[in-house]
């Protein structure tokens, strides 16, 4: 088992609702594995989009 | 006595002006749970290393299992006492662990608190405390099965509550602890505690705190007041250990049988620093449409309503002022009766 921290950075699309925001985020880094603690730690504009950015502490 | 449930969160290691530092969060907690009636909060507003307080009306939850019960997963149900073990990192020297060992007897002797066994873990835990990001506390462990391990082996003995004891490094970031024990900075350490916290409760299911073991330190003349509770003892452990010794039962919603104290469906708002919405319990708060009462309290994070359009979100100044809005809430006060300008109302056919 190996504990991991890593940094992710997710473009939000356009007409997501905030109520379905955790489930988008969790949809996209549980792939990196199980996840212990994450959070959503910064969001910027680049461009014309909103960019999510997210620690996560993951096992694999 | 009518009570309106609420979760209160201050993210651990963001630096936050209140509850960024050691247990320096407990006296707004206790005018919430004064407020509502029935408050849910976790170790990082509770934990004051030596200094805590026990609250019947103040559910002490570990931040996991916090946000599993913002997702309406498990409901909590009061006990009259938890049966305390104790993890200690294989790491720590036999003087600290003697030290914490003191502390366990003195919780028993003096304030009936019912420890009844430790672990040594196999392995060393091996705590890494990261600074990848600049300005949070962040990190992980190197070895979490050993943690697991000893936490079964508890588990198999009977106890129903676990306290975790690691050894962190001496060598921590020297210029960034004092700038923390001056007011100045964020505590390097809580993002790992939280992590360690997080991954007990994940795979054993069952109330769990934080402790780190460390080496003494020397006096410090301009000691901020908020960290000072960290500078009394050697060992954070008692605060740990009051909060565990009433925590709640988690209990898991999808086959339960038992009846819960409360259960997530009766929570109406979450009280969180205004710059910290990016947290699960908070999205997953928003994900189930309750109130978001954002509190100004400065840290080191900017995720604020202005990414957010969420109408049920409110903005106060402080914790007196989030008090007042939930003594509205609970009573059936529309808060904007309150407010000057009043509007009229609208015609909207």
């Amino acid at each position: 088992m190996t504990m991991r921290s890593i940094y992710y950075e997710l473009s939000l699309p356009k007409h997501i609702y905030v109520k379905d925001l955790r489930k988008f985020v969790i949809g996209k880094i549980s792939k990196e594995g199980e996840l212990i603690r994450w959070s959503i730690y910064d969001i910027i504009i680049s461009g014309n989009k909103k960019i999510l950015k997210i620690n996560a502490l993951v096992l694999n | 006595m009518r009570t309106t449930p609420t979760i209160l969160v201050i993210p651990t290691g963001i630096g936050c002006e209140i509850g960024g530092f050691a247990g320096d969060a407990l006296p707004a907690a206790k005018l919430l749970a004064s407020a509502t009636g029935c408050l849910v909060t976790h170790p990082n507003v509770m934990n004051g290393g030596m200094l805590s307080e026990k609250d019947e009306r103040i559910f002490y939850v570990e931040g996991y299992s916090l946000d599993r019960f913002a997702r309406a997963e498990i409901g909590l149900k009061k006990v009259n006492q938890q049966k305390i073990g104790i993890i200690f990192d294989k790491k720590i020297e036999n003087e600290i662990l003697l030290r914490h060992l003191q502390v366990a007897d003195a919780c028993i002797a003096t304030l009936g608190i019912d420890i009844t066994s430790y672990v040594i873990t196999d392995e060393p835990v091996g705590i890494v405390i990261s600074d990848e990001l600049s300005g949070l506390s962040s990190g992980y462990v190197r070895n979490p099965e050993t943690l697991i391990k000893a936490g079964k082996s508890l588990i198999n003995q009977g106890i129903t509550a676990i306290a975790i004891v690691t050894r962190f490094p001496d060598e921590i970031d020297v210029e960034n602890v004092n700038l923390y024990r001056e007011g100045k900075g964020i505590d390097v350490i809580a993002g790992v505690e939280a992590v360690i916290s997080h991954l007990i409760s994940k795979y054993l299911k069952i109330p769990c705190a934080h402790a780190p073991a460390l080496a003494p330190i020397d006096l410090k003349v301009n000691l901020d007041p908020r960290a000072a509770a960290e500078e009394i003892g050697y060992t954070f452990l008692p605060s740990v250990l009051i909060g565990l010794s009433t925590a709640p039962d988690l209990i898991d919603l999808k086959d339960y049988n038992d009846k819960v104290t409360i259960s997530p469906h009766d929570i109406d708002s979450i009280v969180v620093p205004s710059g910290a919405l990016g947290g699960e319990a908070v999205l997953a708060c928003m994900e189930r449409d309750l109130n978001i009462i954002a509190v100004k309290n400065e840290g080191v994070l900017n995720v604020s309503d202005k990414w957010f359009d969420y109408k049920k979100l409110f903005k106060v100044d402080n914790y007196i002022e989030a008090a007042g809005l939930l003594i509205a809430i609970k009573e059936g006060i529309n808060y904007k009766s309150i407010n000057r300008p009043l509007k009229s109302i609208q015609n909207c056919t």
